[in-house]
This record gives C-alpha cells, sequence and structure tokens, in this order.
C-alpha cells in the first residue's frame, strides 16, 4: 500500500520506468493497442517506447492511473518455518521493531506488532526512491501487513497479501532475516527441488482438484512453461518462458474436463521431452458445493523466481447470464476474493507436501530394495 | 495476374511511398515483390520459400541514429468486407511473421533491397484504406480487443494505420509543400533534436512540435501541428507540452490546426481559455500564439 506520493503530467522514461516496475505490462500494451500501436517486446522497451508518443492528457492519465493502480485483484504470498515449539511469535516479532537492514535496497523495518484473532500482525514499511524526482530525493514510503500463525505444534506460516511484487520481495527479506537471529530457515516451496514430471503432476493434481472439495477448476485459461532441466537447482535452468497458443490452453482444458491427466496431452509430452516443465496457471474456479452458486473466479497460481515465492491470486469474477451462453462480469468481492485465494493457497501446500512426501518414500523404497 | 484487391493494394502502397517520401522514407526495392526467406524450409526441390512484401522503407532514427527498416502492408478494403477485428489481427500477425522472418533473411534481403550494412527490422505498419463505410467508434472497438501476443528480440512495433493516420500524412504532405523546409522535434525532454524525418510513432502523435522556414530567405518559425480538436483535455495538455518541450521561451509560436474553418475561432477560444489558467506558471502571455488552419486531405486523390 503506497502511503505517500506524488504527481507529475509528463511521462518521462524515468517516470515509465518507475511505475512499470510494479505495473501490468498488458495494461499498458492493451492501452496502446486501442491507439493502432502494438508494442511487441519485452517490459524493458516500454520506457523508451512510450515517450515517443504525443497522444494528450487523456491518455497518459490513463496510463499513469492503470500504472498506479497497484491492485489487480487480491494476492496471497508467504512462507512456513519449522520453529521450537515454545516459542512466542508476539514477543519473537516485537524483538525485530525498529531493527533495520542497512545493506537493503527498500531499508525496510518492522514498525508496529500485535495480536489480532489467533494471528499477530507485524507493520512493516520501506521507502523506494521515486527517480521521476530524483533530483530532489523524493522517497515513496509503502507499508505492508504480515501476519503469523502457528499452523500445528512446531509449524508457523507468514502470509502477506501483497499489492506488488515489491511488497512479496521485502516481506520475505524481513521475514528471512529476522528468522536468521534465531537460526531458523524457511521450509522450501521449490518447485524446482522436484523431478520434472512431479512438477507437471502437481499443476495436473492442482487443476483436477480434490474429490468432495467446495472449490472446482472450471476451465482452464492460460498455463505457463518454463524450460527447465530435469535436476532441481535454478542454476541449470535456461530461463526461457513462453505462453501456449490459445488453442494449445484449450485443447488442455478439455483434456482436464474429461479426466484425463494432463500428461497424455501431446503438447505437454512434447515439452516433457523438451525439459519443459509448468510454472504457473490460470483458471476459473468456482464454488458449486456451497448453494449451487455457478459464479466463477479467476485465480492464478504462480512459482515465482524472482524473489523465489508462491503466488496465489484472484482478480475477476463473472457470473453466467441467463443464455447460460455468455458470462457477466461483477466487481471482486474482497471476502470471497480472500476465501478463494486462501483455499487454493492451502491446497498447493498440501499437494506440494503430498508430491515430496512420495519422492521421499520412493526413494526409501528404492533404497530397502538394494539393501540385501 | 493480380487480383483487383491485389491491385488495390498495390495502388495504395504507392500512394503511401509518394507521401513517405516527402519525410526522408527511402523506398528500396520494387513495391510489391517477394522476399526469400531463409527461415522457411526450401522446397523439395530446393527453391527457397517466399513471402509477398508490399514494400519495405528505410529511414535514419533520430532517436536512436541507426537505421530503421519499415514493411509496410497496404490494404485497401470497404469496412463492410473487414468485417471485425479477426481479420484486421490475421493481418497484423501476417505482417508481424513477416518482418521477423525478414530479420532472419537480412542477407538475401540486403543483396536483394539494398539495405544499409546496419539496418534494424523493427517496425510493422499494416496501411488499412477503408474507401467506404468508414466507421471510426467501430473500428476502435475493433481494436480494443486485438492482442498480438509475441514478444521478439529486438522489440518490434506493429502499426494499424487507418483512414486517422493517412489522412494526416496525407495534410502532413501538403503542408510540407507549401513551406519551404520543415523539421520535427524530437526528444524535447532531453537535448532537442530536429529532423526531416517523420518517424511513425510521430505519425501516430496527434501533436507535432515543429519548426519551418516559408521560404529560403526567411528565419525558421516555430509551430505546432495539432490534430485533434475534439478532445478537451488534449488542448490542455498541448499547452503544457508546449512548455515541457521549451517552446514557450520562443517570440511567436504558430499552431496549426486540422480542423473546419469554422471551429477554428472556436478552438482559438478554447485554447485562450486553458492557456490562462496555468498562463501565470510561464510568466508568458498569450499574444505570441497565432492560430492557422491546414486543410485535412482526404486519403485517396
Amino acid at each position: 500500500m503506497l502511503i505517500e506520493s506524488h504527481n507529475n503530467p509528463f511521462p518521462r522514461r524515468s517516470d515509465v520506468e518507475t511505475l512499470l516496475e510494479d505495473g501490468s505490462y498488458k495494461e499498458i500494451v492493451s492501452i496502446f493497442a486501442e491507439q493502432g500501436v502494438f508494442l511487441l517486446g519485452r517490459k524493458q522497451i516500454m520506457p523508451d517506447l512510450m515517450t515517443r508518443f504525443a497522444f494528450g492528457e487523456d491518455f497518459y492519465e490513463r496510463v499513469f492511473s492503470t500504472l498506479s493502480k497497484a491492485t489487480y485483484g487480491i494476492s496471497i504470498t508467504g512462507l512456513r518455518v519449522s520453529m521450537p515449539s515454545g516459542i512466542n511469535l508476539l514477543t519473537f516479532l516485537q524483538e525485530q521493531i525498529e531493527s533495520q537492514q542497512p545493506e537493503h535496497k527498500y531499508e525496510p523495518k518492522i514498525t508496529q506488532v500485535f495480536e489480532q484473532s489467533k494471528n499477530v500482525l507485524a507493520k512493516i514499511q520501506y521507502t523506494k526512491l521515486n527517480p521521476r524526482f530524483s533530483e530532489y530525493r523524493r522517497r515513496d514510503i509503502y507499508q505492508i501487513e504480515v501476519s503469523a500463525s502457528k499452523i500445528n505444534e512446531d509449524e508457523v506460516e507468514f502470509r502477506t497479501y501483497p499489492k506488488t511484487s515489491t511488497d512479496s520481495l521485502v516481506a520475505r527479506d524481513v521475514i528471512i532475516a529476522s528468522l536468521d537471529k534465531i537460526n531458523c530457515v524457511p521450509n522450501s516451496m521449490d518447485l524446482e527441488e522436484l523431478p520434472v514430471q512431479s512438477r507437471v503432476d502437481l499443476f495436473d493434481q492442482i487443476l483436477r482438484g480434490t474429490p468432495g472439495a467446495i472449490w472446482r477448476v472450471d476451465e482452464v485459461c492460460g498455463l505457463t512453461v518454463r524450460a527447465g532441466t530435469p535436476s532441481s537447482g535454478a542454476d541449470n535452468d535456461s530461463d526461457v518462458e513462453q505462453s501456449l497458443d490459445e488453442s494449445d490452453v484449450r485443447m488442455l482444458q478439455s483434456a482436464i474436463l474429461e479426466g484425463k491427466n494432463l500428461r497424455d496431452h501431446k503438447i505437454v509430452q512434447e515439452l516433457l521431452n523438451d525439459e519443459f516443465y509448468f510454472s504457473a496457471a490460470t483458471f476459473w474456479a468456482s464454488k458449486p458445493g456451497v448453494g449451487g452458486s455457478l459464479d466463477q473466479y479467476k485465480v492464478r497460481i504462480e512459482f515465482k523466481k524472482k524473489p523465489q515465492v508462491l503466488v496465489v491470486n484472484v482478480s475477476d469474477s463473472r457470473s453466467p447470464n441467463a443464455d447460460n451462453e455468455s458470462w457477466e462480469f461483477q466487481d471482486l468481492s474482497p471476502n470471497i476474493g480472500r476465501e478463494t485465494i486462501e483455499y487454493f493457497w492451502n491446497e498447493v501446500h498440501l499437494k506440494y507436501t503430498g508430491c515430496r512426501e512420495r519422492i521421499a518414500e520412493g526413494a526409501r523404497r528404492v533404497r530397502r530394495r538394494e539393501t540385501p | 495476374m493480380p487480383g483487383e484487391q491485389s491491385r488495390e493494394g498495390w495502388a495504395n502502397t504507392s500512394l503511401f511511398a509518394s507521401l513517405v517520401e516527402n519525410f526522408d522514407w527511402v523506398l528500396r526495392g520494387p513495391i510489391d515483390q517477394n522476399m526469400d526467406c531463409e527461415k522457411c524450409q526450401p522446397y523439395a526441390n530446393g527453391k527457397p520459400r517466399t513471402h509477398g512484401v508490399d514494400a519495405i522503407f528505410t529511414f535514419t532514427c533520430p532517436y536512436t541514429r541507426r537505421t530503421r527498416a519499415v514493411i509496410v502492408d497496404g490494404k485497401r478494403y470497404t469496412f463492410k468486407s473487414v468485417g471485425g477485428p479477426a481479420t484486421i489481427k490475421s493481418w497484423l500477425n501476417d505482417s508481424t511473421k513477416t518482418a521477423l522472418h525478414a530479420r532472419d533473411s537480412i542477407n538475401s534481403l540486403s543483396a536483394q533491397r539494398n539495405l544499409p550494412n546496419d539496418t534494424l527490422i523493427d517496425t510493422v505498419m499494416v496501411v488499412w484504406d477503408c474507401h467506404e463505410g468508414w466507421d471510426q467508434a467501430k473500428s476502435k472497438e475493433w481494436i480494443k480487443g486485438i492482442r498480438l501476443g509475441h514478444t521478439p528480440v529486438p522489440a518490434l512495433s506493429v502499426f494499424l494505420s487507418t483512414k486517422e493516420h493517412l489522412g494526416r500524412l496525407q495534410t502532413l504532405s501538403q503542408f510540407r509543400h507549401t513551406v519551404h523546409s520543415l523539421e520535427f522535434l524530437y526528444s524535447p525532454e532531453k537535448m532537442p533534436i530536429w529532423s526531416k524525418t517523420l518517424t511513425p510513432e510521430l505519425l501516430h502523435s496527434s501533436i507535432l512540435l515543429i519548426r519551418y522556414q516559408k521560404s529560403d530567405s526567411q528565419n525558421k518559425i516555430m509551430g505546432v501541428l495539432y490534430f485533434d480538436t475534439e478532445t478537451p483535455s488534449r488542448i490542455r495538455f498541448l499547452v503544457k507540452y508546449l512548455g515541457y518541450a521549451g517552446l514557450l521561451t520562443h517570440d511567436n509560436i504558430t499552431i496549426h490546426v486540422q480542423c473546419p474553418q469554422n471551429e477554428l475561432e472556436h478552438f482559438e477560444n478554447y485554447f485562450s481559455t486553458e492557456f490562462a489558467s496555468i498562463e501565470n506558471l510561464h510568466g508568458i502571455g498569450i499574444s505570441k500564439f497565432k492560430f492557422e488552419k491546414i486543410v485535412r486531405a482526404p486519403f485517396e486523390s
């Protein structure tokens, strides 16, 4: 959440760079497209290209309000950590108040810690230099909240609802630095620690859902694949990402709805042969179990690389029109939005843990067979 | 033998070429010539596959100082026959693909079209001359829904130049013929660069900062070419933009407005009102501005 900001009606390269750090590339591309200009390239090229056009104040107002609008739905991210069972979370976090990380780019610090319901909430403030006003050294101050709660006897979950990727990064860095002081390391939630086939398995299971669960995945509308090597380790990855064509996604979607395994799809097989794996999925999900609601919510599950975190986001909601052939898009209610991402957040953790346990069990079985 | 649409597309591209040549664009090779593709697998008999290219132009970019190549695809269809965004999207995708294949075929293309060594193919223009039934509002709706979705490296700018942009180009060309010299202002936020070259980006902008000479004996006149009188906020933007670009320090500035004669007075009054609201910031008066109408020319001639 931005708590202090400054405004400038004219876009300079540095303005656009700053805003694009947290803004949506897709939104900007679509605003240009409305002018008949289709910019095909990576985010880095946008500042240079954007400042070449004089479309008028209304255009730049739209661009800036879109870029400044940090909220694209509701997101959840965080980490789980095994901590000594006797630890008092309130005291632990209170001890971190005002302890700055001088090396950190955004100079984050915990400013306030208090109990709320069964959780402990920590408010973190950080500052970002706004290059647009660099001549005056102006800084914007942001604030995020991190909640800590025990999920079982010796495991604690720190979670936050970030508005931007910087929020995620700062929250993660502050919590990891605090845990480091008591020699605790977060439990891994790294896709690359799984064999390539299990990474596909994991997404397969998430998209198939759990029988009898109140939430259901109705329609897969996007998959991101990432090139990697079968062995774990981020360093070996070629870091090539590509999006599947719309038609391919539609084929994958129907394969799921028919109960077929994602791995059976020829594209997935081809990608697996080329050592690709899924790193994110976007889908429409509904909650038919409760009152037979047909409303759908657009959910994205993403294993991010920088920072290396799992992020679950809900960005849209829609309900079917009377003809049952078209949809009406609605404002996303914060309550149902939170419920949605929390459900899928827990679901991913559950499936991920299941995957790791199966791999460990397989390894144990192999060892037993090899032992005379 | 080329079909009717192909012949009309050729005529459209030829007209486009005759206009942009006024702004330092160089047509490379003939119009409507096939390009041997080095990216596509050749035929079984070894002959290379080809892509039809309506025209390739090059110009020296005032921003990058490099030679930029623009691949132009001329279309001449009625609004009704285009029918919807799917057709436009396929035009844009086809032209994008041609440009990407042209990048990979730069050796044969350079030999065929005599391209300079440092040429960067970074722009595609689909030039749609809608000669019947043009519906601006509907076209905006169509374009709004189009997503191309490639991320080539280096970046590629794909322009859909519709009747609006082509009319603007024709008007600019006419204006160019009424003056002795004409230069456009680039990079006003940094060190200003004046250039005779009109980039595709500037053609798609509604405000062009210019300087020109009416005859070779006259000093340069500072001016603005302004193409949109419909949106009030753009007039506010124009006034601020002039200050931003440092043009307000000049003694006399002429604002050339493309609008019907009876609307020029209305525009002038509106400009004065908007200017007054920010006049104190700049400490200058409205008297330095002169307004002149530029005639909107239809693309077809």
